[in-house]
């Protein structure tokens, strides 16, 4: 058995970059990379076994939790649970400067608590609350950046899919890694509010003052529109820190909870529920096949000693933690503006993530901030899914509006990268505290 | 609208595709009931592994659902950039790879299928589940797969010589219209009973 150099595994590398740049399919690349590195280096034994490798990594209980969070996020939004919250949230957050963008973040944040997807969750923010600023004299890019930024939210909040994935092929504890995503999660939403605060008191034309409030009891009375979203995801933080669920117990225990929710919003129907199915079969089986292969690309590079010789090398440049990671923000920042959240995060990891555990670095921690990369990937123009649904919602002007609306949201972003690299307990204190070191 | 070969199958593997959303949340129940057991102090024990069956066959149908829906991902950006003609090759490649990973899988996964049913091997769990019932069905979704982009693969390397207008138009990367317009007419059925867009 031959095993490979850096050099080599940086040729396949580049070749899959290529190849997937040429516009086949992202599954078909990473698998035809491992089924052509198992031949070349290997002999046909191992082609043959990616056969069990494949049931293997596509029979995974734990990954089951995929599908049935993505569906817990179909049923609610076909449930028309959006408007209830959108309003009960711009109810308080009304009289602070900027007024109702403040609600595109904050409602983005609740919703994307219980969906798994932030293309979804921006879509469905847009529905909502586009005709409600059609009636007001805000900027329209501000508008629009901020339900742009509200939907990348949805991964970073728990429970969200992409962490899922990453613990899976990390081998990551997905319980943790939900810790470790919690506050960060909160606090980026706190700095795209203080972002808005700070750009409306600056220029105050970006956001007319807002009507006062309704009196305190019926803002009170209002909250209910919370209590859908709210109680999902207390069922499945709180079943599973207690201790009683796992993941994927809590995702499946979320299905059967938004029954009888979809029964009171008085939209739960067969035909519902087909639609429900077929849109989370689509996502899950896209997602699965690029698993597949990224899992048959794994397994091959573990028996070349690809990883090891990768490591070994970027051992033998000595570079730090910090600089490993300052890299890989440029890394990924720069892929981001080409690649989707899932082959930017699932095409990386096989190599990225031996070299981050050889410089140290914890892969809790390191498990949120790509997740925040893929975030911020979402939203870098050209390519990024919610920008153009959101313009496709609008239906009006340019998609230019929508890019530059998402800049300083983008720019908050970035600085909430720095805090994560520089106070890297942000995320780490909480999972300590809850299951010990 | 014009659907080519995948037309055909699309009833099938729509079926299929909603039978398996069934399974989901029939497994989701039985995981609730599994919680609720535990905590009474007495388990069912194997349902997590039923769970992984779940999984794959799930995926494995679905595989052909995403592929007549257009919904296998790939990277558009630079492809764009490129003349017509060569556009038009790279679409007929991609869909021939494609078909070439679908049938390399759905062979292996005979051979792991027919090797456990002829020898019966039991699964490493206490369930012992004999691993061919799985991978029947299993097996049934890669083959479904296999057949869809085989058909597709054809007709596409055929249009590459006669039409390629409708190769692009049938097997070419959803144009980024057309994944809004799917986008946000899902989210047009999902409010129209509500009445809030037209």
């Amino acid at each position: 058995m031959m095993t490979a150099d850096a050099g080599t595994v940086a040729i396949g590398f580049l070749l899959m970059l290529a190849l997937m740049a040429a516009g086949l399919h992202i599954a078909t690349v990473m698998f035809a990379i491992g089924v052509i590195g198992a031949a070349m280096f290997l002999g046909m034994p191992a082609v043959n076994a990616l056969g069990v490798v494949y049931f293997e990594s596509m029979n995974d209980e734990l990954l089951l939790a995929l599908p049935l969070f993505i569906l817990v996020g179909e049923i609610l939004v076909r449930c028309g649970a959006t408007d209830d919250m959108y309003k009960a949230l711009s109810q308080w957050l009304n009289p602070l400067p900027g007024g109702l963008l403040h609600t595109n973040i904050a409602s983005s944040a609740v919703f994307s608590a219980v969906s798994g997807s932030s293309v979804a969750t921006a879509a469905t923010i847009a529905t909502v609350a586009l005709p409600t600023f059609k009636r007001r004299q805000y900027d329209q890019r501000m508008v629009l950046g901020s339900i742009a930024a509200g939907g990348s939210l949805g991964n970073l909040i728990p429970p969200g899919i992409a962490l899922i994935i990453y613990g899976v092929l990390t081998n990551t504890s997905v319980a943790r890694l939900y810790a470790a995503a919690t506050v960060p999660g909160i606090v980026l939403t706190a700095m795209f509010m203080i972002a808005i605060v700070a750009m409306a008191l600056y220029r105050p034309s970006i956001a007319p003052r807002e009507a006062a409030p309704p009196p305190l009891a019926q803002r009170i009375r209002d909250l209910s529109g919370l209590a859908a979203p709210l109680f999902i995801f207390a069922v499945i933080m709180g079943s599973i820190y207690a201790g009683w669920a796992t993941p994927t117990e809590a995702a499946a225990l979320a299905v059967v909870v938004s029954l009888p929710i979809a029964a009171l919003y008085r939209k739960l129907s067969i035909a519902m529920l087909h639609e429900a199915f077929l849109a989370t079969v689509k996502l899950t089986a896209l997602s699965m096949l690029i698993l597949a292969g990224a899992f048959a690309l794994n397994f091959v590079l573990g028996l070349l000693g690809a990883t090891r010789a990768l490591s070994s090398y970027v051992g033998g440049l000595q570079l730090s933690g910090i600089a490993l990671i300052y890299a890989l923000f440029v890394f990924y920042v720069i892929l981001g503006t080409f690649f989707e959240t899932l082959p930017m995060m699932v095409g990386t990891l096989p190599l990225v993530f031996p070299l981050t555990t050889a410089a140290g670095i914890d892969p809790v921690w390191f498990g949120v901030f790509l997740v925040l990369m893929c975030e911020i990937s979402l939203i870098s123009p050209p390519v990024g899914m919610t920008l153009y649904v959101i313009q496709a919602v609008r239906g009006e002007g340019s998609i230019g509006d929508v890019f530059r609306g998402t800049v300083p949201f983008f720019v908050t972003m970035l600085l909430m990268t720095l805090l994560l690299i520089h106070w890297q307990d942000m995320a780490l204190w909480l999972p300590r505290w809850v299951f010990g070191p | 609208m014009e659907r080519g070969p995948l037309g055909l199958m699309t009833p099938v593997v729509r079926a299929a595709a909603i039978a398996s959303g069934w399974a989901l949340m029939a497994i989701s129940f039985a995981t609730v009931f599994e919680i609720v057991a535990r905590k009474l102090g007495y388990s069912l024990k194997s349902i997590d592994e039923l769970g992984g069956y779940v999984l794959a066959a799930t995926s494995a149908i679905g595989f052909s659902w995403a592929l007549v829906t257009r919904a296998h991902m790939r990277v558009t950006i630079v492809v764009n950039w490129l003349p017509r003609p060569a556009r038009r090759l790279l679409d007929a490649v991609a869909m021939l790879s494609l078909a070439a990973m679908a049938v390399f899988c759905a062979a292996r996964g005979y051979a792991e299928f027919s090797t456990n049913l002829m020898s019966g091997r039991p699964s490493n769990t206490p369930m012992q589940t004999p691993l061919w019932m799985p991978q029947a069905v299993w097996f049934a979704g890669l083959a479904l797969f296999a057949l869809c982009a085989a058909l597709a693969a054809i007709h596409a390397a055929w249009l590459l010589f006669v039409d390629g207008a409708r190769l692009e138009r049938l097997y070419g990367p959803q144009t980024l219209e057309e994944e809004v317009s799917a986008e946000v007419s899902d989210l047009d059925s999902r409010l129209a009973s509500k009445g809030e867009r037209p």
